[in-house]
């Protein structure tokens, strides 16, 4: 009911444009550069999302999916360099904009929610200060009706709208994520990328707070990208996922593809690591070994050393992301051989 | 509770444990209670699970259980015999007034003999008497303390900083060695070292041995942690969220190397975690606590395919589930997980509670024994 009518009050008219994809990420490459040598965090990672769409990035830590959530933010700061790729935002490649047209498109038409509240907001300042000041830099809007559209906002993500002269430390976990959340919202961008935003919190207050993000995903049809290293939250929530591994892009399908029929043998070991709360219990192994050291990384597929069916072509060849089926993707030398998958 | 049929009988167990903390500032001050009248028992070669939500207290048992925290009240059983650390005042006062007693008498003695004026004399002797006094108690709490920790040993959920960054792998584990006395000669102690190294599968042995913690993944220096603990042949194994920190694929990697653990060295463990799910792969029986009280207790197979307390009803319905599909499960209860004070009586689960009763809001519900190894905090069973 709020949420119809902050729709109303709030219309985006030039955003509307119907570009398909909403973002498009062509061979983005990142890296760290820093004593040891260059840390290549991010290798010729490519993906689109629709526009209200959910697509989730999932991966181990150090894999490099936050790092592709800042550069499309365009948030990193050295060691870290965009050293090649585009990244096109409704048409615009963002990494070409210039200062203060990046002041322009960031919140207004893509915003993000970090992993930790508690260092997200300013603690010296209430939430509801927050909000207004999210709103008032970019909108040229009195106090008093940023005011109500912060209240607003408040409602919009369950917050009590008493709560708006608190300060973070007054607010319990799960209201911070959901202040925070508010004020990703407060200029109805087009799409929000949502780096772990569920991870800090207990599982109850995170499903509430999954089932909020639904809510108003529905409602105001914004796009989102949702980073998160838990994948069984991941295919719940998402309609497509992509896998990343040691910097690289190694599976992307609809989430119940990757749930049921993963492809990639690091997705399958993935997947296969998770004990699941129903159905039968099986013995889970996990994947041997550990995630590559990116300054040297190894040649050829970067999850040969861990894969049990690795052949000499691993070992040599870089394994590039291809169509293995409908809507599904993989980066994996051996799937060639299978026959159910005819493409190239 | 009957359960020896199966389990035999419990080799660490608590009755009644409970702790509060002293909170709030000078003019509201106020007791949080931490842990109420908690009933655990583990069993040698099984694995016990304690879920519950960040501030359940689940932590505070297991430091309890560690001797690291004094109990408030109830008793720690290790074998039947009660281990519990209490700070008891009036033990405290009755050392001290036994150590200026015999300084006094010493004093007295001395200043017959000794060329010096005697109430100086008197003044020393009581000083060293209370100095000693103190190492004394020290001491023999330093050995109760050993003693009781060659048999419980602890793992940390954090493996970055429970290891000691500037000593090589090598010397974390020859110091339990050492302390508790397990080795004879140079050549057992690098042999038993290796043998750990290698019961924890940190092959090859030689290379491990000497690096760093820094120079290990998070699942190399969990493994570490867990071959410090297995050092001293301990019988009981406290892990506390051990798996938490590290990433998803090594996960199963040191839960299997436990279970491995667990049924080759018949070791009781004490799995404390947020994740039902990895609590229903790795235990036998799951405990659910909520703001301080177990609620429930069962078999893992019965608690996570038919819950019966409405908060382990909640904690389930919560968990991600991609086969049943986060769309369609319901979520009845709202609100978080409140912290308790000596002021709150009745069930803590009451506020949030979808079947709450008028009687819920008076008392907490007594454990109330269903069907065989499972048991319940609520009026709903009564």
């Amino acid at each position: 009911m709020t949420t119809a009518s902050l729709q109303e009050s709030q219309p985006a008219p030039e955003k509307a444009k119907n570009h398909w994809p909403l973002l498009s990420v062509r061979n983005l490459e990142v890296e760290y550069h820093i004593r040891r040598g260059i840390v290549k965090a991010v290798d010729m990672v490519s993906f689109e999302i629709a526009k209200n769409e959910v697509f989730g990035l999932a991966g181990e830590s150090g894999c490099g999916k936050s790092t592709i959530a800042h550069s499309v933010t365009r948030i990193l700061k050295p060691p870290a360099y965009i050293t090649g790729g585009e990244i096109v935002f409704n048409g615009i490649d963002i990494l070409k904009m210039r200062d203060e047209q990046l002041r322009g498109f960031r919140w207004e038409h893509l915003s993000i929610v970090f992993q930790s509240a508690m260092n997200a907001l300013n603690p010296v300042l209430s939430v509801g200060a927050q909000i207004i000041d999210a709103i008032q830099a970019h909108k040229p809007m009195n106090k008093r009706a940023a005011r109500e559209r912060a209240k607003e906002l408040l409602r919009t993500v369950g917050i009590d709208v008493k709560r708006i002269d608190s300060y973070p430390h007054q607010l319990s976990g799960g209201m911070r994520q959901r202040a925070v959340i508010a004020i990703a919202l407060a200029l109805n961008p087009e799409m929000i990328i949502m780096d772990e935003p569920t991870t800090a919190l207990d599982v109850v207050v995170q499903k509430q707070i999954i089932r909020e993000i639904q809510e108003l995903q529905q409602a105001f049809g914004f796009s989102i990208m949702f980073i998160t290293h838990d994948l069984s939250l991941l295919v719940e929530i998402s309609d497509r996922i992509g896998i990343m591994y040691a910097g690289e892009l190694v599976e992307m399908a609809p989430a119940q593809t990757i749930f049921g029929n993963p492809q990639h043998p690091y997705t399958f070991r993935l997947m296969n690591s998770f004990p699941m709360i129903s159905g039968a219990r099986q013995e889970l192994f996990g994947i041997a070994g550990s995630p590559p050291d990116l300054i040297s990384p190894p040649p050829g597929c970067r999850f040969h050393p861990r894969c049990e069916s690795a052949e000499p072509i691993c070992r040599e060849t870089v394994p590039r992301l291809r169509q293995i089926g409908e809507n599904h993707q993989a980066a994996c030398h051996l799937l060639k051989k299978e026959g159910d998958y005819g493409q190239k | 509770m009957g359960k020896n049929n199966e389990f035999g009988e419990p080799i660490l167990e608590t009755r009644n444990l409970t702790k509060h903390f002293v909170a709030g500032g000078a003019f509201s001050r106020t007791s949080v209670k931490a842990v109420q009248e908690a009933d655990l028992q583990l069993y040698k070669g099984h694995v016990t699970a304690l879920v519950g939500e960040s501030g359940s207290g689940k932590s505070t048992i297991v430091r309890m259980l560690a001797q690291l925290y004094d109990a408030t009240d109830g008793a720690i059983l290790f074998k039947g015999l009660d281990v519990t650390r209490r700070r008891d005042d009036n033990k405290i006062l009755a050392d001290l007034c036994l150590d200026a007693a015999i300084g006094i008498s010493i004093g007295l003695v001395v200043s017959f003999f000794v060329d010096f004026p005697p109430l100086l004399t008197m003044a020393i002797c009581i000083v060293l008497s209370l100095v000693f006094g103190y190492m004394f108690t020290g001491w023999q709490n330093y050995r109760k303390a050993l003693n009781y920790r060659r048999r419980v040993q602890m793992v940390f959920q954090d493996p970055f900083s429970s290891l000691n960054p500037v000593h090589r792998v090598r010397h974390t584990l020859e110091r339990p060695l050492k302390i508790h006395g397990k080795v004879r000669g140079r050549k057992d102690l690098s042999e038993k070292v290796d043998a750990l190294l290698r019961r924890v599968s940190l092959a090859p042995v030689e290379e491990f041995r000497s690096k760093f913690p820094h120079q290990l993944s998070g699942g190399q220096r969990q493994r570490v942690a867990i071959a410090r603990a297995l050092a001293v042949d301990p019988e009981v194994i406290l892990a506390d969220e051990p798996v938490s920190m590290l990433d998803v694929s090594i996960r199963m990697g040191i839960l299997n190397l436990m279970a491995e653990l667990r049924d080759e060295q018949n070791i009781a463990f004490l799995y404390v975690t947020h994740d039902l799910a990895s609590a229903r792969y790795f235990a036998d029986r799951i405990l659910v606590m909520y703001a301080g009280y177990i609620v429930e207790s069962a078999l893992s197979e019965d608690l996570t395919q038919n819950p019966q307390h409405p908060y382990t009803q909640l904690l389930l319905s919560a968990v991600p589930d991609p086969a049943r599909g986060l769309r369609t499960g319901e979520l009845e209860a709202v609100g978080e997980i409140p912290v308790i004070t000596v002021a709150d009586v009745g069930c803590p689960f009451a506020p949030r509670c979808p079947r709450v009763m008028e009687h819920c809001q008076k008392a907490m519900p007594p454990v109330t024994q269903l069907d065989g190894e499972r048991w319940v905090r609520c009026y709903l069973y009564e």
